[in-house]
């Protein structure tokens, strides 16, 4: 019999294929032995891993000293990696069964689990999690590669991922390694993962919170993320449904290539930019005639997952592969942005960043911080756009002040390539974000100090309305639509528009058909998005008559009611 | 070797804090101390075993002391359960 399972839809195709499940911290480790020779170098091994973390224990425990409670937590954590019974238990399996070091921990941990199992006091048996959490970091030291590459993997080819939480950067291996689909019990439909899997077009849904319990290994699933549903071994007339839709799907899709060469103008003559954003250089690919050029290119990926920092060079041919690939039309390379949920290395993170990074050390500021990680990151772009139209966008600007430190960086990094005798782009835009609640009410006096404007919608969403849209319990609450944040959005197309100088879109907004009209009424002729929603944004663009959607947009402006709101938003 | 039969006064039993107070006490000494409780065994320098003993207020456990410095050991082992870990005033 089949079983029906729900969720939130983020990339849509209708996939069908074979479950296979995995959990991250899964620490279910094979059965691995050693052989006799190898039981002094493994035991070292192993205790050298343990020394190891106490060490970070001790310093992360000294970095906050001047929080107790924390403290405490930390002293703690060092008493289980202190653990004599821990430590022998393990010892023993490797010297005398000739268990692997990683084989030795994970198995001690199964037997640690059984034993807490049977703990009826709640506050015991919760320790269990601090001791996972060990074991999982000594697992992680013991394996020069981290756990992050369990997507990079052949084993996912042709089948849909059941996983809790999902990266950015899983996301990318997924796709790297043929997967189908993506489900996962946590997460939102806004974050980072959900848009990379939106630009490479890999069906997800998250939040299918009975995933864990429903779904086994080598299940038959059927999933369709725009109708929010999983069918867990589907029986023959569903499988034919969705077999059926598929094919319509696709044809669908050819009739949408039909249009993409054309050029996006409303009924009433107004011609609309219609632009692409990209995550990664490889995305270029992705890349047709039916974009009127790049919209925002986030420069984050080349950052993540590594321990240093990219060199010029290595920035300088990611960029010239976009230039390349456009023929002339403007390209937005934004400055490096460490976002909430983005994974970069250790010795990058400044300050509170890995607690609540949303309102930290990001974007510009980080930029400031880090002159010359900004500086290269310049050099890098202006070289790449030698016979380009480059735009620079910067992240997270809130103040003048720092759109004049940016601009001076900017001349510094000029002056280093003209001393250093390489051959660039003089003539470039410099443009900010507007994402940050203070530069959205100032867009007056900064749209005079700036070449050009991009509204974030998601974080100006997030910061308007104090949703954090990574958030479970909170992210219900995230809308778009909410009236205080169309006026502010309405309010700055309006500057932009007086002052001639370009304002783009590039939220998730801009790409999501039910809002194109919306935004069109409100002013706007520049949208970015992922590249795999522009034929239908067009299509809608092209059947628009903007004038006719000034009583409506006036409705809305002033409704606070969520439902009645949606409803004209669905009848313009 | 010396034996004891002890009762735990703290309100939260041999939670983690305790647990780990009690560790640090025994790392002191140079004597083995076992604590025991329905007939599981503890080793007083695990804080993982003594968890598993899964011991709440007014349980009623037996340590095991041995060792040269055996005596001072169960008195300052006392003077914790005794003093409730130091956690109520």
């Amino acid at each position: 019999m089949s079983i029906i399972i729900t969720g939130d839809g983020v990339s849509r195709g209708v996939c069908i294929g074979q479950a296979i499940v995995v959990y991250k911290d899964n620490i279910d480790h094979a059965p691995s032995f050693i052989s006799k020779s190898q039981v002094n170098s493994e035991s070292k091994k192993c205790l050298d891993v343990i020394n190891k973390l106490k060490t970070e224990y001790k310093k992360s425990s000294t970095k906050i000293k001047n929080n107790p409670a924390i403290t405490k937590l930390m002293d703690m954590q060092l008493s289980f990696v202190d653990d004599k019974s821990f430590r022998e238990n393990v010892l023993n399996k490797i010297n005398n069964h000739q268990f692997s070091a990683s084989w030795a921990i994970s198995s001690e941990y199964h037997s640690m689990k059984k034993s807490f199992e049977d703990i009826e006091d709640k506050y015991i048996k919760e320790r269990l999690i601090d001791i996972k959490q060990m074991i999982i970091s000594l697992l992680e030291l013991l394996q020069s590669r981290k756990k992050l590459d369990i997507f990079y993997n052949k084993t996912i080819e042709n089948k849909i991922i059941i996983t809790d939480e999902i990266t950015p950067k899983d996301i990318i291996d997924i796709h790297h390694s043929k997967g189908l689909g993506v489900i996962t019990s946590h997460g939102s439909r806004s974050s980072h993962s959900a848009i990379l899997s939106k630009s490479l077009a890999l069906p997800m849904l998250v939040k299918v919170e009975s995933s864990i319990n429903i779904i086994k290994n080598g299940d038959k699933l059927i999933m369709d993320p725009e109708n929010q549903i999983i069918i867990v071994n589907p029986d023959e007339i569903e499988l034919r449904h969705f077999k059926r839709i598929q094919t319509e799907n696709n044809s669908l899709m050819r009739s949408f290539k039909k249009i993409t060469n054309k050029k996006a103008i409303t009924k009433d003559r107004i011609k609309v930019d219609v632009m692409c954003n990209l995550e990664l250089s490889e995305e270029v690919k992705l890349l047709n005639d039916s974009s009127d050029g790049v919209g925002l290119f986030r420069t984050e990926y080349l950052y993540m997952n590594r321990d240093d920092t990219p060199t010029e060079h290595e920035q300088y041919q990611a960029y010239s592969k976009v230039f390349k690939k456009v023929n002339g039309k403007p390209v937005t390379l934004r400055t490096l942005d460490i976002g909430s949920d983005k994974e970069v290395s250790e010795n990058m993170k400044v300050g509170q960043i890995a607690k609540n990074p949303a309102l930290g050390m990001r974007g510009i500021r980080y930029s400031l911080y880090e002159k010359n990680l900004f500086k290269i990151q310049i050099k890098a772009m202006l070289r790449a756009a030698k016979n380009g139209k480059l735009r620079i966008l910067i992240p997270m600007i809130t103040t003048l002040d720092e759109i004049n430190k940016a601009k001076d960086l900017i001349d510094e990094a000029k002056t280093e390539l003209i001393k250093e005798k390489k051959s660039f782009n003089p003539r470039y835009e410099v443009g900010i974000m507007i994402e940050v609640p203070a530069s959205a009410i100032q867009s007056n006096v900064l749209s005079k100090n700036v070449d050009f404007m991009s509204i974030g919608t998601n974080d100006l969403v997030q910061y308007i309305l104090a949703i954090d849209r990574v958030d479970d319990e909170v992210t219900s609450l995230y809308d778009p639509t909410n009236p205080a944040v169309l006026q502010l959005i309405k309010q700055v197309i309006g500057t932009c528009n007086r002052s001639r100088i370009d304002i783009t879109v590039c939220g998730e907004m801009a790409g999501e058909k039910m809002y194109t009209k919306l935004l069109l009424g409100l002013g706007l002729t520049s949208f970015s998005m992922h590249p795999q929603a522009i034929p239908e944004i067009k299509n809608i663009i092209m059947e628009t008559n903007t004038k006719a959607l000034k009583t409506k947009i006036n409705t809305i402006l002033r409704c606070n009611d969520y439902h009645k709101r949606l409803e004209i938003i669905q009848s313009l | 070797m010396i034996i004891k039969k002890l009762t735990i006064l703290n309100k939260l039993g041999l939670h983690a804090r305790a647990a780990a107070k009690l560790v640090s006490t025994a790392n002191e000494f140079e004597s083995t101390i076992i604590i025991k409780k329905d007939g599981k065994n503890a080793d007083a320098r695990s804080i993982m075993k003594l968890l598993m003993l899964s011991a709440s207020q007014g349980s009623s456990i037996s340590v095991e002391v041995n060792g040269a410095d055996q005596s001072d050991a169960m008195k300052s082992i006392e003077k914790l359960f005794n003093n409730k870990f130091d956690e109520q005033k």
